[in-house]
């Protein structure tokens, strides 16, 4: 059953287009994130889903049902918000059965649901103080259970962790992700950070200026971005962007990069490309830090002498720029290696796991990779 | 229906307070000046007679008197109130223990009346038996203060009066302007050298200038409206020497029977607060548009 | 001990003891200014005539007498009636408590649709509202003669509680809508989830953590409408007057001889109201003064 379906929703504010012909289907049970940067009309999107704003065009269907003009109420969702949004005069117990009781529903009810969910989230010992004496955690975690006493049928959240220092972070993601494994409820899920999608989600919809980008599960975002857009932006440190030409050499295609000093060609005749590129075309070749590394001597590697720019240590590995192209490209080296601010040494571009798209209109040419 | 209604009740709610705020403001103000373009003595007569009772305004001396006495006070009570203020201001932030207390003492004539303070002040100005005799008393034989019957000087006992009520207003507004400064822009002129009188002349002092033209809007507004302080320290006399605008126009309206003069006295007023307010309000939106 | 605002490391030693002592005269000079006329009021109306016609204005009483406090209470003359100031007392409370109550009312509804139900031109309406706040009163004392007259309500008490309601709201409707821009739209997002309406959300959660902007509101209003007298000479007469107005009578009456210990008893009288709400809630009354200017 597809629990939520967006058609065509399109939003105007004014005369600027903030969402632009978004068609979005979610599963029942699914988690699906809305991700992206700032502006991209994300937060507009799930405001829309949850009926506080109105589509200027195109229809939200919450369970084979239109409710284009359905009132929030009415929708069946619950919504965790950034800043948690608690009644500040009420306490915590009141604060969660406040929308059952606007319901109406019977007391002993009320109270079934409130024990339950108090047990879920161990929130017992905080259900009778203000939220002015919760800390951020504790906040949030009263938030996801006012939410989640009205047993909706679909869960919002609305960068629910981003007021969060780091380590708390972390720890609410995991509850999260407990919670949904256990309830099997549907969520959509908008936030700015990366990682925190490809942890969460099932799925996960990139948006840019007001339009999807890309749908798919993690992995397939991480291996396979559509287009250079997504390419740059999932997985941390960002994927490498080589520019440069197409070169047919003895029947074969190879890419030669800018600026290079010598007349280096990255094979790429391995990929299955959607369009053969001509001879002398602009490509841009994606690979990901994981894959400059080390040389190892297997083949479809190519090697050659880097310059090294800056070195950050995190303990497991080094991740290294290193000077390429004219620009820069990122690798990431076992700890044991030893790079030097300044001197050259041998680094090897694993061509195995690469992307490669077309530079003008930045969509994929390369055929999405299968998990072998 | 039920929906229509839910959909507009804000507006539905906010719409008497609208609706008085349209009648009683604006449509009396429309009926005021239309009233100051009649012939209009006791009771009002709608006929449009252009700028009758303009041109009569300009022709009274006492008119002229109130308008003198408007710029005269106006000035002198900005004037001292920012003076006096910002010395305060300055003196109170320098992290005292009983700054409480003090701004507690500095303040409370705002919270009285003028005609409470005007009766004070009326006293202590009493000419014989107030302040000239209590100088005189410790030694000053020759002492005199009679400016509250003086024709002359009047408008300065008014002032003083004024500016007593309203210095502490300032301090308050200029206090809570220092404190909004940025420390650490301080803390590094003190690092390159500079000592404190200099810190507040060419820091503190050019960085309040929002704060110096609030309470500049503040005090004309307030000199513009005074009314309370005359009636009860002067009656607007002797004869009609400090006489203002205000006391003008009810004169006119409420004993005199000409509400087509005090109309236009009252649209003059209205005229000159908005020609300070306006370009204020909109200067203030328009930078705020910029942050 | 920090000296002044910043303490200074090595800073110029004795110079600063002075300035310290300096600072402290002038400070003190200006308690003087500002107590003095408090003091006068106070110890005048202690006095007996006699008294005040002899000495000197700023020595204390040698014999003290509250008759002067007696007569202005129930038996000064007003006008023509003899009745003191406890009538025009009450006439004060009569007006003002109403008026305080409603005009603050309608500010808080007001700021809560002002800032929480945006519509078209919402910005248009809370210009129109606010700018009542800046027109001088003159301009509108002749249609508001005439207004009360037609309505029946013109020399009472009815008319000024009308009165300072209308002209309230402007000011009432500023503060609110100040405060609760502050307060985060999230809520109201959430309790629209939640099922509540309009009206849920502002008496349930809105209003509940209104109390600091309440207090300021109703103290500003409080000492605003008490302390009125322009409106209180344009349109009350007689019996129905607020005690400004009386008091002004009083002091300023042309007939009889001039009782200035009953003066300042009476002016102590109508003033102590406010006086007193402002030594025990002066924060709150300061943070009123302050909300509207320094923002603009």
């Amino acid at each position: 059953m597809t629990s939520l379906a967006l058609r065509d929703v399109t939003k105007y504010f004014g005369s600027t287009m903030v969402l632009n012909n978004i068609n979005l289907e979610v599963e029942d049970g699914e988690f699906l994130v809305l991700v992206g940067p700032s502006g991209c009309g994300k937060s507009t999107l799930l405001n829309i889903i949850a009926g506080l704003e109105v589509s200027t065009d195109g229809d939200i269907l919450i369970g084979d049902r239109r409710v284009n003009n359905v009132h929030p109420k009415d929708r069946d969702i619950a919504m965790v918000f950034q800043s948690y949004a608690l009644y500040p005069t009420m306490t915590v117990r009141k604060n969660i059965r406040f929308g059952l009781e606007v319901r109406g529903i019977a007391r002993d009810k009320i109270d079934a649901s409130l024990n339950n969910v108090a047990d879920l989230l161990q929130i017992r010992e905080l259900l009778d103080r203000k939220p002015s004496q919760l800390s951020g955690g504790q906040r949030q975690r009263v938030a996801m259970a006012r939410a989640l006493v009205r047993d909706p049928s679909i869960f919002l959240f609305d960068e629910p962790l981003s007021n969060l220092d780091a380590k708390l972070r972390v720890e609410m993601r995991v509850e999260i992700k407990r919670l949904h494994h256990r309830l099997k409820t549907t969520v959509v899920y908008v936030t700015h950070d990366q990682i925190e999608a490809m942890n969460l989600a099932t799925r996960i919809a990139v948006l840019a200026k007001g339009s999807v980008r890309q749908v798919g599960a993690p992995q397939e975002l991480y291996d396979s971005p559509a287009n250079m857009f997504v390419a740059g932006f999932i997985g941390s440190p960002a994927m490498n962007l080589i520019h440069g030409v197409v070169v047919k050499h003895d029947g074969r295609l190879f890419v030669q990069p800018d600026n290079s000093a010598d007349d280096s060609l990255l094979r790429i005749d391995h990929c299955e490309l959607t369009a053969v590129p001509e001879d002398g075309a602009r490509i841009v070749l994606g690979i990901r830090p994981e894959y400059v590394s080390l040389s190892d001597g297997t083949a479809r590697h190519f090697d050659t002498n880097m310059i090294v720019e800056a070195i950050e240590s995190n303990g497991f590995d080094k991740h290294v720029t290193f000077q390429f192209s004219g620009r820069q490209i990122t690798g990431r080296l076992p700890s044991h290696a030893e790079p030097v601010v300044g001197k050259s040494m041998q680094v090897a571009l694993d061509l195995s796991h690469i992307s490669l798209f077309d530079e003008q209109s930045e969509i994929r040419i390369s055929r999405p990779h299968r998990k072998s | 229906m039920h929906k229509w209604l839910q959909d507009h009740l804000p507006k539905i709610v906010l719409a008497p307070s609208f609706a008085m705020v349209v009648v009683f403001v604006y449509g009396f103000i429309a009926w005021t000046a239309y009233i100051s373009f009649t012939n209009s003595k006791l009771l009002p007569r709608y006929q449009f007679e252009g700028l009758l009772q303009y041109r009569k305004l300009w022709e009274m001396d006492r008119w002229h008197v109130a308008l003198d006495n408007l710029f005269v006070f106006s000035a002198l009570f900005i004037l001292f109130c920012m003076a006096i203020g910002l010395l305060l201001a300055i003196l109170l932030d320098q992290r005292i223990r009983i700054e409480g207390a003090l701004r507690t003492i500095y303040l409370y004539p705002m919270a009285l009346s003028f005609i409470v303070t005007g009766t004070a002040w009326k006293w202590i100005l009493n000419p014989g038996l107030g302040i000239e005799k209590a100088v005189r008393e410790l030694g000053f034989e020759n002492f005199e203060f009679n400016w509250l019957v003086d024709p002359e000087f009047a408008i300065y006992t008014i002032v003083i009066a004024g500016v007593w009520q309203s210095s502490g207003f300032v301090m308050a507004i200029f206090l809570a302007g220092l404190r909004s400064i940025d420390d650490e822009i301080i803390k590094a002129a003190y690092i390159d050298g500079a000592n404190l009188p200099r810190i507040y002349l060419r820091i503190i002092i050019p960085s309040m200038r929002a704060t110096f033209l609030s309470a500049f809007i503040v005090l004309a507004h307030l000199a513009i409206k005074s009314f309370d302080l005359i009636v009860v320290l002067t009656r607007g006399g002797p004869g009609y020497a400090t006489d203002m605008p205000a006391t003008f126009m009810y004169a006119m309206a409420f004993s005199r029977g000409r509400i087509g003069l005090a109309a236009a006295s009252a649209t003059i007023m209205i005229i000159t607060v908005m020609a300070i307010i306006i370009p204020y309000l909109y200067s203030e939106l328009r930078s705020k548009r910029h942050e | 001990m920090s000296e002044g605002r910043f303490s200074t490391a090595g800073a110029a030693g004795t110079r600063l003891t002075i300035s310290r002592w300096l600072l402290f005269l002038v400070l003190g000079a200006f308690v003087l200014v500002y107590l003095t006329p408090f003091y006068v009021m106070i110890s005048t109306s202690l006095k007996s005539l006699d008294e005040i016609r002899v000495g000197s204005m700023l020595a204390w009483p040698e014999t003290l007498t509250v008759a002067s406090w007696a007569k202005a209470w129930g038996s000064a003359c007003v006008g023509i009636q003899c009745d003191g100031v406890k009538p025009f007392f009450w006439n004060s409370v009569q007006i003002t408590a109403p008026a305080v109550v409603i005009s603050t009312l309608l500010g808080a509804i007001n700021g809560y649709v002002l800032t929480k139900w945006r519509f078209r031109f919402d910005n248009i309406v809370f210009a129109l509202i606010l700018f009542g706040c800046f027109i001088p009163f003159q301009v509108v004392l002749l249609p508001m003669a005439r207004v009360l007259g037609i309505l029946g309500l013109s020399g009472s008490v009815g008319g000024l509680v009308l009165v300072h309601i209308v002209y309230g709201i402007g000011f009432t409707t500023l503060f609110f809508r100040n405060f609760y821009i502050t307060v985060p739209s999230e809520l109201v997002k959430a309790a629209t989830i939640d099922g509540a309406g309009f009206l849920t959300i502002f008496t349930k959660i809105m209003l509940p953590l209104s109390l600091p902007i309440i207090v300021v509101t109703v103290i500003w209003q409080f000492t605003q409408i008490w302390n009125d007298f322009l409106f209180g000479v344009s349109f009350s007469a007689g019996g129905g007057q607020p005690i400004t107005v009386a008091l002004n009578n009083i002091v300023n009456s042309s007939t009889g001889v001039k009782e200035y210990n009953l003066d300042m008893a009476a002016a102590i009288i109508a003033g102590l109201p406010t006086l007193l709400v402002y030594v025990f809630a002066g924060r709150y009354f300061v943070r009123g003064l302050t909300a509207g200017s320094v923002k603009g």
